[in-house]
């Protein structure tokens, strides 16, 4: 098969026909101002899903942070919320009252600069400012008893750290004692012996037995009070009640 | 004068097949190509980024059995036939320009008048033609492709070029012969409105 001849060149065809297509000119190569637009044009295109994916990648990692965020609020609110809907004895705010610097500096003479905090002779255990709460908690197993240096009721120096809540907890029980002591020794003793079943590795083990021998002698139960008083001395040779110790021992002797 | 157009082999697209290339080796292909399917200055830039849209959509579907240029041939087909029914529906009316490469330097207001007749006579003609013959047309008989370049181009034997151009030609003359129909009809109905 020859390869056919142009119109324009082709004798047969009409002649307005072989003028037309003469005339006319051909397509036009695409300019450079075009290319160039059109080239930035695709690189736009190349771009901007890069960015858009990057961008929903961000969004996912967010959503995802949020998303654990949420869980772990859920995981810290549900026990709060817990407490909110049927309140069980909780354990108010740590209450700093000076038993915690007291046993801390239980191992410290006497003659320690601190005693600053001891409080006045006159009055057993100071009270504090630490608001009245409800019946204390259960007991709970003390997390650091086992570490104890010397366990037992009547407490002493801790080598280890005490967990605020439990310590907290054993304040605000000792606290409730105090508050009780005037107006009803019996109430104090109860909550020092529930205490001294609570919390047998406590920290606050000589507060403990501080409230309840002077519950002890206020209800006339000297004797009693005297035995306790004198294991409390044992407990307290050389620390900052040592001299309270001594001084209400004397007054139990001689009431 | 013949333009060249440089075809790629499906081979050496094997391992360049990112939209970015194709525009660099093709864009020149796909505006031609634009042209003789019959679309206007004004709306070739715009077309020209519509195509390279549907290439940036649709190039993993390429899998290199033919050349990319009948692919791209192909897209540009489609976004043309969209566009001109958009067109359509718009009831747009073609405005003949004289093309931007013509010189008028050397022409008198009349000649460019004649010109500029001439060019909107031929392009009515061809808007009256199918897509795909009219290309095919307009690369032989305008263009002055050769026809194995255009068999080249469009993935195809070089017989069904010379079938497809000897069909396209037989369209050409049909549209002649409506356009000369559809202009007797409309001096006639100026005629009637006149008396």
């Amino acid at each position: 098969m020859s390869a056919p001849v142009r119109l324009r060149d082709d004798e047969s065809v009409p002649s307005d026909r072989r003028e037309l297509l003469r005339k006319a000119s051909g397509s036009r190569l695409l300019p450079k101002d075009v290319r160039a637009r059109s080239a930035a044009r695709i690189h736009r295109l190349l771009v901007l899903p890069a960015a858009a994916g990057l961008l929903l990648w961000m969004k996912s990692v967010a959503a995802a942070g949020l998303c654990v965020l949420g869980v772990v609020a859920a995981v810290h609110a549900v026990p709060a919320l817990t407490h909110w809907v049927a309140p069980a004895p909780s354990p108010p705010p740590v209450a700093p009252t000076p038993f915690r610097h007291r046993s801390a500096l239980a191992g410290e003479s006497s003659d320690s600069a601190r005693t600053a905090d001891v409080a006045p002779e006159s009055a057993p255990i100071p009270a504090t400012d630490t608001p009245k709460v409800p019946a204390p908690p259960e007991p709970a197993p003390p997390l650091g008893a086992k570490n104890r240096a010397t366990p037992g009721p009547g407490g002493g120096a801790h080598a280890d750290p005490v967990p605020v809540d439990s310590l907290a907890r054993e304040a605000a029980m000792l606290e409730q004692a105090r508050a009780a002591l005037d107006r009803n020794p019996s109430a104090a003793l109860a909550i020092a012996n529930r205490h001294a079943t609570t919390f047998p590795a406590g920290s606050l083990g000589i507060e403990r037995e501080l409230v309840a021998v002077q519950a002890l002698q206020r209800l006339g139960r000297y004797a009693e009070a005297g035995t306790r008083g004198s294991g409390l001395l044992e407990q307290a040779r050389g620390s900052i009640y040592e001299k309270r110790v001594k001084a209400l021992l004397e007054t139990i002797a001689s009431p | 004068m013949p333009i060249r157009v440089e075809v790629s082999r499906p081979d050496q697209l094997a391992d360049r097949l990112d939209v970015s290339s194709v525009h660099d080796a093709h864009a020149e292909f796909v505006w031609l190509s634009l042209q003789r399917l019959g679309v206007r200055d004004a709306d070739a830039e715009d077309l020209l980024q519509e195509v390279f849209v549907v290439v940036h959509r649709r190039l993993r579907s390429f899998d290199g059995s033919s050349r990319i240029t009948t692919w791209l041939f192909g897209i540009c087909l489609r976004v043309v036939a969209a566009h001109r029914r958009r067109a359509h529906r718009r009831h747009e009316e073609s405005v003949a320009q004289l093309p931007e490469g013509v010189s008028l330097e050397a022409r008198s207001p009349e000649q460019i008048a004649s010109a500029r007749e001439d060019e909107a006579h031929l392009r009515a003609i061809l808007d009256l033609m199918d897509l795909e013959k009219r290309a095919i047309f307009v690369m032989f008989e305008i263009d002055e492709l050769s026809c194995e370049a255009i068999a080249d181009m469009l993935s195809i034997p070089l017989g069904t070029v010379y079938s497809r151009l000897h069909a396209a030609r037989k369209d050409f003359d049909r549209a002649v012969v409506r356009l000369r129909a559809i202009e007797a009809s409309e001096l006639a109905s100026r005629r009637r409105g006149r008396s």
